[in-house]
């Protein structure tokens, strides 16, 4: 249920700070892939474009979303793009604001790093030379991200007609980390099996606090929390670890454990991960700069979308995606991609490699954003668990 | 094997240029060209049994680099590296007709049949030890994610050094300043790799061919857009995204001279490229890169003229030699498959009233997020301006499932609208 009181910004991707939009006055509402809207999106971008972005598109082109002050996209892979440069198109009235996102994480770790020392100055000086010289490699990125979100607070406050203040700020860095806190609480009593609530509560939880405001959302997790009663698991499913992108609708999870699996932690751009990046606010954050470049390092620094890498540990995902599913002594793990996504579509060959190398088992899903998808998945789902079993 | 084509290749383009030394013969060079980076990219196959190194700062064949798209070459070139953006080598495979056993290799490695055909053409060919053994690799974000993956996937594979540049999206000031920053080090990165540090003479030298070549370039383009053209569909294809690879060489002022040459020999001959040219065309994207009768067959029976490219056009301006850095930025942010549909777009229009187009073709090459997943956007943008779009849906690398004689009915029906409208 829409909050009338609320001034929504539309949002579609984890590398949003929302922090920053709640401190404009704002609520940040992610605009999820789930709707009845007809398929349309097709024609104005193409067939075979990711689903999520599709759909998306497709409740823009319907007008099932609510009142929007205004959109923040984020140029995080092709897909992304195409969704902003639609947008523009079909509702050209709308406020939207595209943020750049470098590729690269901010620190170089591992065999072949370049140094950390100076970079050589340019050979070539003179009138025009650029006026600073280069900055150390592994800050970049975030300096580049940073500047990219003074731009998204500046063009917040035209929308706003407020400029935020340093206590608003705060508060919007407090609350996401304080849903942060709470979210993971609830997510650990989950995965020791003592919630014994269903992926579908924890997908559900996500979700709201997804798409209402951060007041809401920590109002209903403490409620959630102060009625917990720790009981023993009752869960009797195969435990799992899921990852891949986008998976928003909760009867999905439900679906899971229909076939006798029980998904202990996700990582999806649909899940936990979008508040990894508030697990810590650090003392000292004074300015606005400060802020920026906080939010520029966590976002980046957080668990990877696929489309995030190191060029110092190529294909470094795969490894983090075993170890992740390691630590939560699972007995397998299942990757569900949205089709078409090519940052996960091209790392997929060496996830499986790796997984097939350590053990683990793994079963790759492919969806549309839609239970239907999902539905057709079941027999194979079955058999997995059942092999587990 | 692939070197003993690029040999045959290139003997038999230099016997032919040979039978009539004063022709210009533009195609030919360009193709001449291709073929010789083709070969010096190979120049190594097989397994490298000994390290690249030996000795102080001594290499066996030169350093090779796998690169993304928007790499700046000419600096590379200033470097002594062979270079090459890697979807070069898919459409080289392509055009040769040996891609399908790669593109299976990759499908059955579990790369999807959804992506991209280039990349698959690639990550195949890696498989198979088919691609040039890269000494490192610089990957950038533009033009695609797909393309960014490939280089992850290559660097992975061949456990070399990734070097990644962050194209951003417009040219404002802090955009170049951040890219030109970035070549710096990717300078700073090559050196490291190749023990050679850039020789600020040289690098002087490579610019002043660089802007040389792009300003036969400018004039080719130019003439092109004479009515009747003096390009036909075929000539300039793949023209500016591969001379991108020649900048800064010899070659490059070679072939660009050799192409405005011929074009203003025909002009002032009276004649064009495409006899009773009728409609003119323009081509959006990339080209079909494997055999096809397409052109051939739009020219014949329709008199219709493929005319411009969508990436045969000058955005950027001279590098100055002073300052290259923020020049090579400059370049590399300006390309039109860079930034937000719309800049495309309007780049399109510009084209399409420069050229006076009749028409534009849009192969959708399958699998492309980047290009494709714009397609009715551009659609709907060149209509604004009255020039109709045809949509087709081809895998310009994957010849496994094209059907030429469906895509032929549907360029007849657009010609057919097309010449209703003359």
């Amino acid at each position: 249920m829409m909050d009338k009181t609320q001034k929504y910004i539309g949002w579609a991707c984890t590398y949003t700070p929302l922090p920053l939009i709640e401190a404009s006055g704002f609520t940040p509402y992610r605009l999820l892939p789930t709707t009845q809207a007809p398929d349309r999106s097709g024609h104005k971008l193409h067939d075979n474009l990711c689903p999520h972005i599709k759909k998306i598109l497709d409740r823009a082109l319907d007008n099932d979303l609510p009142p929007l002050a205004g959109i923040v996209f984020v140029n995080s892979c092709d897909a992304m793009h195409r969704l902003a440069d639609a947008w523009n198109q079909v509702r050209p009235h709308d406020n939207t604001i595209l943020i750049d996102l470098p590729i690269a994480p901010p620190v170089l770790q591992g065999p072949g790093a370049l140094s950390t020392g100076p970079i050589a100055p340019p050979v070539l000086q003179g009138p025009g030379a650029l006026s600073t010289g280069p900055i150390a490699n592994d800050e970049k990125s975030v300096d580049f991200l940073s500047q990219e979100f003074s731009k998204l607070s500046q063009t917040l406050a035209e929308w706003s007609g407020e400029t935020p203040t340093k206590a608003a700020t705060q508060e919007g860095l407090s609350h996401y980390h304080e849903i942060y806190n709470l979210l993971d609480e609830i997510k650990n009593h989950h995965i020791k099996g003592t919630l014994n609530k269903g992926g579908a509560f924890m997908q559900d939880l996500y979700n709201q606090a997804a798409t209402q405001s951060s007041t809401q959302t920590l109002e209903s997790l403490k409620k959630c929390l102060a009625s917990f009663q720790e009981t023993p698991s009752l869960h009797k499913g195969i435990p799992l670890f899921l990852f891949g992108n986008v998976l928003p609708d909760p009867e999905a999870f439900s679906l899971f454990e229909s076939c006798g699996a029980y998904i202990v932690a996700d990582n999806l751009c649909t899940g936990f991960r979008q508040f990894a990046a508030y697990d810590k606010i650090p003392p000292g954050l004074n300015n606005d700069q400060d802020v920026f470049a906080f939010l520029a390092r966590s976002l980046l620094m957080r668990t990877p979308c696929a489309r995030t890498f190191d060029p110092q540990k190529p294909l470094y995902i795969a490894d983090q995606l075993l170890a992740e599913a390691r630590s939560y002594g699972v007995r397998g793990a299942i990757g569900h991609t949205v089709k078409f996504c090519d940052p996960y579509l091209a790392r997929l060959p060496i996830i499986r490699e790796v997984f097939k190398k350590a053990k683990m088992p793994l079963l790759l899903l492919e969806g549309d954003c839609t239970l239907r998808s999902m539905g057709q998945h079941r027999t194979r789902i079955e058999a997995f668990v059942e092999m587990l079993g | 094997m692939i070197s003993q084509y690029f040999d045959s290749l290139i003997s038999g383009i230099e016997a032919k240029i040979k039978e009539d030394p004063k022709a210009f013969h533009p195609r030919k060079k360009y193709t001449l060209e291709v073929a010789r980076l083709g070969k010096r990219l190979y120049a190594r196959e097989g397994p490298i049994a000994s390290p690249m190194l030996q000795g102080p700062g001594a290499l066996p064949t030169g350093p090779i680099a796998l690169c993304g798209v928007t790499t700046p070459f000419d600096l590379l070139n200033a470097m002594g590296v062979t270079s090459c953006f890697v979807e070069f080598i898919g459409a080289l495979l392509a055009s040769s007709g040996t891609v399908a056993p790669f593109l299976e290799k990759a499908e059955h490695s579990g790369y999807a049949s959804d992506s991209c055909g280039y990349h698959r053409a690639v990550l195949g060919a890696s498989q198979e030890g088919l691609m040039p053994h890269p000494d490192f690799l610089i990957a950038t974000s533009c033009p695609c994610s797909g393309g960014l993956a490939t280089m992850e996937n290559l660097a992975h594979h061949y456990k070399k050094d990734l070097f990644l540049l962050h194209i951003p999206q417009d040219l404002s000031k802090k955009n170049v300043d951040y890219l030109a920053r970035q070549i710096m080090e990717m300078e700073t990165f090559v050196t490291r790799h190749t023990g050679r540090p850039l020789d600020p003479d040289r690098l002087l030298k490579v610019i002043e061919k660089t802007n040389q070549a792009r300003e036969l370039m400018v004039e080719i383009y130019h003439l092109a857009q004479h009515i009747p053209s003096p390009n036909s569909g075929k000539e300039l294809g793949n023209f500016a995204i591969v001379m991108a690879l020649l900048l800064g060489t010899d070659a490059a002022i070679d072939v660009t001279r050799a192409y405005r040459d011929e074009f203003a020999a025909r002009l002032h001959a009276g004649s064009s490229g495409v006899p009773q040219e009728r409609l003119r065309l323009m081509w959006i994207q990339n080209r079909i890169q494997f055999k096809n009768s397409i052109i051939p067959d739009l020219e014949k029976n329709y008199q219709a003229s493929v005319i411009v490219d969508e990436l045969n056009s000058m955005t950027w301006d001279p590098i100055d030699p002073h300052d290259p850095y923020v020049g090579f930025a400059e370049r590399a942010i300006s390309i039109p498959f860079n930034g937000g549909v719309e800049r495309r777009v309007q780049h399109l229009k510009k084209l399409a009233q420069d050229y006076k187009i009749d028409g534009a073709i849009n192969p959708c090459h399958w699998g492309c997020r980047q290009g494709t997943g714009a397609r009715g956007l551009i659609e709907e943008g060149l209509k604004e301006i009255g020039v109709p779009v045809l949509n087709l849906e081809v895998d310009c690398v994957d010849t496994r499932n094209y059907a030429e004689g469906q895509l032929k009915t549907r360029l007849g029906a657009f010609f057919e609208m097309l010449h209703s409208r003359h």
